[in-house]
Order: structure tokens, then sequence, then C-alpha cells
């Protein structure tokens, strides 16, 4: 028998009160990949990460981390099974100190030592430069590093990325890109799915490409493939023209 | 080695002050021994309030019906059933408080923000207004139980103002300790993150209401202690003592204290119980006009506080911080 994929989302539903935005999501994320989330606005990108997570009211489907059904787990239980997200607009605890936020996340992993707080601040030696500062006093680039430390600290096996170049100058995000891409080379690292509005550095940093359009999957390939795909850019992401 | 000595060199102003003022009835009357009493049972009042309402931003304006649970317990336990022993009663009053408070929570953790403060505030009424109406919890005609007095540690202490004043000092001292432990525990921590940010905490793993549940049970149960301390000292405790009121005014003093700091509520608990004091001996009709006005100066004055304290931050670390992006 095969072994199951870490995240399997089948035929989900879901949305706010009598507004659905997912119409039968299919799509599953493997151990140790990246898997980029693309599309327009509006297309249910985030929607599909807040179903992850549990904070979107799905009305049917199924949610399977590691084969087990967390369909109706709350956001802190699936959390603790191992899903760590990055939410969108950052959203840093403002009278925690950068240390702080580590700590509060800080979780065991099953097995070896994981990702220490001192672990993060070798991958992210701004935050140890600004460990005792608060949350509110960073800039957008360090509170973005820090809240992917924050996710990571809770030694998630599924990293969830809403959005994480949103609002940020070029070259901060190519230093994401770059830790990113650093980050899928560690021995432990999680499986990423990340939503992005920017194709480039999305593409990047995948290794698959899904588009959403209206709530369903409409293209899911490698992210080398779409990167060649000019006219699926174009036609379902509306990029790539240029 | 630093550490150690560091942590060390900051405990002595603290260790300074508390001898000092273990020595204070050498210099003071026993109405001023008396008048401290109450400012310190009334200042760790707020510092337990501010516990759940600083730290975990849970704001109720129903803690002083918590702390007069403790205080009837205590005068129920020591009046109606003749107990006498300080331990029993103390803990007692804790247990029970601890009880009002699961009960508080779990009613008013069922709403939210304005709401919640609200419920807090029906829920305080209730309890004030089930001393008022309960004949078992009356002595004679008067609303106010009395009867009640210093009870023994059993330790052949002999009660005054003084030595009243020495005992309070060093259980409020331990309680201070208790909390500033609390806050800078992983709890603590979790305590600041759910008042920030519910969902992010909820998406890191943490159950963020059962940790409002602890947070406000914690809060009531040293509440109760201050409760029974103050019927002790007081030789009675009534319905107003415990109604909104007093609510009202715990908040008011860990507000002009600095809420959600480490000894802001402590500190503005002594200065608005001594300012209520003279105010009231320089005019009893005007002092409620001094307290009112206080408090809203204080409501003013809380919008710069943001800026206020950033500027401050910023002086004290002397420099600004380094921009990314």
């Amino acid at each position: 028998m095969q072994n199951p994929s870490l995240l399997e989302i089948k035929d989900l539903r879901g949305g706010y009160g009598g507004a659905p935005v997912l119409h039968g999501i299919g799509l599953t994320v493997e151990s140790g990949s990246v898997t980029a989330l693309l599309g327009r606005n509006g297309m249910g990108k985030s929607s599909t990460i807040r179903a992850i997570m549990g904070q979107l009211p799905r009305s049917s489907g199924a949610v399977r981390l590691a084969g087990r059904d967390i369909s109706e787990l709350g956001p802190h239980k699936r959390a603790r099974l191992g899903i760590g997200l990055v939410p969108e607009s950052r959203q840093v605890f403002r009278s925690l100190t950068v240390r702080e936020h580590l700590e509060v996340a800080a979780r065991r992993p099953a097995s070896g030592t994981g990702w220490t707080t001192d672990r993060l601040m070798d991958l992210f030696p701004v935050l140890r430069k600004r460990s005792k500062a608060f949350g509110n006093n960073l800039s957008g680039g360090e509170q973005q590093l820090l809240v992917i430390a924050r996710a990571l600290s809770t030694n998630p096996s599924l990293l969830l990325l809403d959005e994480p170049t949103e609002g940020l100058a070029p070259s901060i995000v190519n230093e994401i890109a770059v830790l990113l891409r650093q980050l899928t080379r560690e021995a432990d690292a999680p499986a990423i799915l990340l939503v992005e509005q920017n194709l480039r550095f999305a593409l990047s940093v995948a290794d698959r490409a899904v588009v959403l359009v209206s709530g369903e999957v409409a293209y899911d390939g490698s992210a080398e493939d779409l990167s060649g795909r000019r006219d699926v850019q174009q036609s379902l992401i509306g990029v790539g023209a240029a | 080695m630093t550490t150690v000595f560091t942590q060390l060199r900051r405990k002595v102003p603290v260790l300074v002050l508390l001898i000092g003022a273990l020595e204070l009835p050498f210099l003071l009357s026993s109405q001023q021994e008396s008048l401290l009493t109450r400012a310190l049972i009334f200042a760790m009042m707020a510092a337990s309030l501010d516990l759940a309402y600083g730290q975990a931003g849970l704001y109720s304006l129903g803690h002083a019906a918590l702390a007069g649970v403790g205080g009837y317990t205590a005068w129920l336990l020591m009046v109606r059933y003749g107990h006498e022993s300080f331990w029993y009663l103390i803990v007692a009053a804790a247990l029970a408080s601890a009880l009002a408070s699961l009960v508080f929570a779990l009613v008013s953790l069922r709403a939210r923000g304005l709401y919640f403060i609200l419920v807090t505030l029906a829920l305080g009424q209730m309890v004030s207004n089930l001393a008022q109406q309960w004949d078992f919890l009356k002595t004679a005609q008067a609303e106010a139980v009395t009867g009640i007095y210093i009870p023994s540690l059993g330790l052949g202490e002999d009660w005054h103002s003084g030595t009243l004043y020495q005992f309070v000092l060093v259980l409020t001292a331990l309680g201070l300790f208790t909390i500033q432990r609390i806050i800078g525990s992983p709890l603590g921590l979790a305590f600041r993150g759910s008042r920030d940010n519910e969902v992010r905490m909820e998406a890191l793993g943490y159950d963020v209401w059962r940790y409002r549940v602890v947070a406000i049970v914690l809060s009531g149960t040293l509440s109760g202690v201050c409760g029974a301390l103050f019927a002790f000292q007081s030789g009675l405790i009534s319905p107003t003592n415990i109604g909104v009121a007093t609510s009202g005014l715990l908040v008011l003093m860990a507000i002009i204290g600095g809420s959600g700091t480490r000894y802001g509520a402590f500190i503005g608990g002594i200065l608005v119980t001594l300012l209520q004091f003279y105010a009231n001996q320089w005019s009893m009709e005007r002092a409620p006009m001094i307290i009112g006005g206080l408090f809203i100066v204080t409501a003013l004055l809380l919008r710069f506080r943001p800026k206020v304290a950033g500027a401050l931050r910023s002086l004290t670390r002397g420099r600004v911080s380094h921009a990314v992006a």
C-alpha cells in the first residue's frame, strides 16, 4: 500500500455564511515538496489556506493530514498536529518581543531537536539582532521573517504561507526567496504550500504549481512547466505577457 | 555568573523597599498603619485584577464581586460556623473565589468585547444583590455583616494595627511575587499572546478559551484572599463593598498605574486608596467628584499613553529601530 500524501484535500467546499468561495477543491501536497497556489484575486487561494487551518466554515469535502481526517478539528488542534501558518498581512504580536514570539510558538517535534529558538536565529540572523524588540517596532520585512520563524517554531510538517511577499520591497522579496530555498534544503524541512500573487517569486521557490479559478483547480503541474506556459499564465493568472 | 549577579542586583531595591516598609510602624500612628494596610489590600486586589485585565486582555467590571465571595466566605465560616484559624479561613476564601470565578469565566467567555464587559458587570451585580437580599448573608437589620475579626495564625501572635500591617505586607509581597512568576512564565506569554491576537494563537496550537478561563480563575482566586483580608481588617463587609463601584475603582487603579505592566496596577492601587482616603478626610461631599474627575482625566489621557510609552522606550534604548524594508 502506498503512503498517504502529507496533505490531501478532497472536493472541498466552503465559504462565509451563504457565500461559498470554494467549489470543490482537490489538492495534494507531498512531504518535502513546495507547492505554489496561484490565481487571480478572489479565486479562493487564501480561503483554501484558511480552510486547511480550520478557519473557514466547510460545507462538504475533506481535509486529511498524513492520512488522518482533520476536517472536524478546530484550528488549535490542527496546529498541534503539525500545520504551521504564516498568515496574510503578517500579524505579529505587538506586545511580545521577537524572542517571545518564538518561545510562545515553540513545540517539540516528534523526533529530533527540530527548530529551536537558537537554530531559527541562526537561519534568520536579523532576528537575533532584534531579539528584544517588540513586534510592532519591526519593519515589514523583519515582521515577515519573524512570522515565518514563528510558524517554524511549532515544528510543523506542513507550512502554509499566505502571500508572504505582500507589500514588501523587491530586495526583501529576494531575501525571502533565498531564505525559503535555503529552508527547503534542510533535512527536516516542512512541506510548503505557498499562496502568491507574485508569480516570479512563487515559481522561483516552488517545484509544483496549482492554479485556482473561481474556487476550482484549473491547472496542476510542475512549476517548471508553468514557467514555460505563457498561455496558461496569461489566461489563468493574468500575467506573463511581459 | 554575570546573569546571576545582575539578577541579584535587580532584586536589591525591592528587598530594601520591603524591609523599609516592614519597619514603617515605628514612624506611623495606628490610624496611618490601618490606612496603609487597606491600601496594600486594595493594591493587591488591583494587581490580581490586572492579571486577567492587563495581561490577558479580559476587561472585567465584576472583579470586586469575586473578592467579595472570599470576604463573605471568611465571614460565614467565622461568624456562623465558628472557625477561627486564619489558614483555614484564607484557604476556604481562595477556594470559594476560585469556584465563583470559574462560573464567571464559563458564563462571561461566551461573549466578546463590549458584551464580555457587560456580562461581567451583570454577574458582579448579581453577587452583590445576593449579598443584599439573602437573609443568610445578613446580620440583624444592617446590610453589612459584622462580627468578623482578625483570626489567629496559631503562632501566639499579638494583633494590633502595626503587626497586621506587617503581616499583610508580607502576604502582599508573596502575592506580587506569585503574579510576577506567572507573568514571566510561558503561561503569562500565552495570556499576552491571546490578548494581542486570538486567531494567531489558535493557529499556533493554543486553545485560547482555556487560557482565558485559567486567567480569570487565577485572578479571582488571588482576589478572594484579598477579600478575606479586607473583611478581617474592617470587621465587616457589605454589599456596596463588592458592587460595581468598587469594581470600577479597581479598574481605575490598574489603569492609572499602568495596566499590563509589572507593578503598575499595584502602585495605582496604593495611590488611589490614599487619594480616596485623604479626599474623604478633606470633604466627604467632594471626594466622589475628585475620584470621578480622576477617572475622566485618566480616560482622556489614555489616548496619548501609547505615544508616551513609545517615546520612553526609544529614549531608554537610546536608538531607533533599523528598518529593513
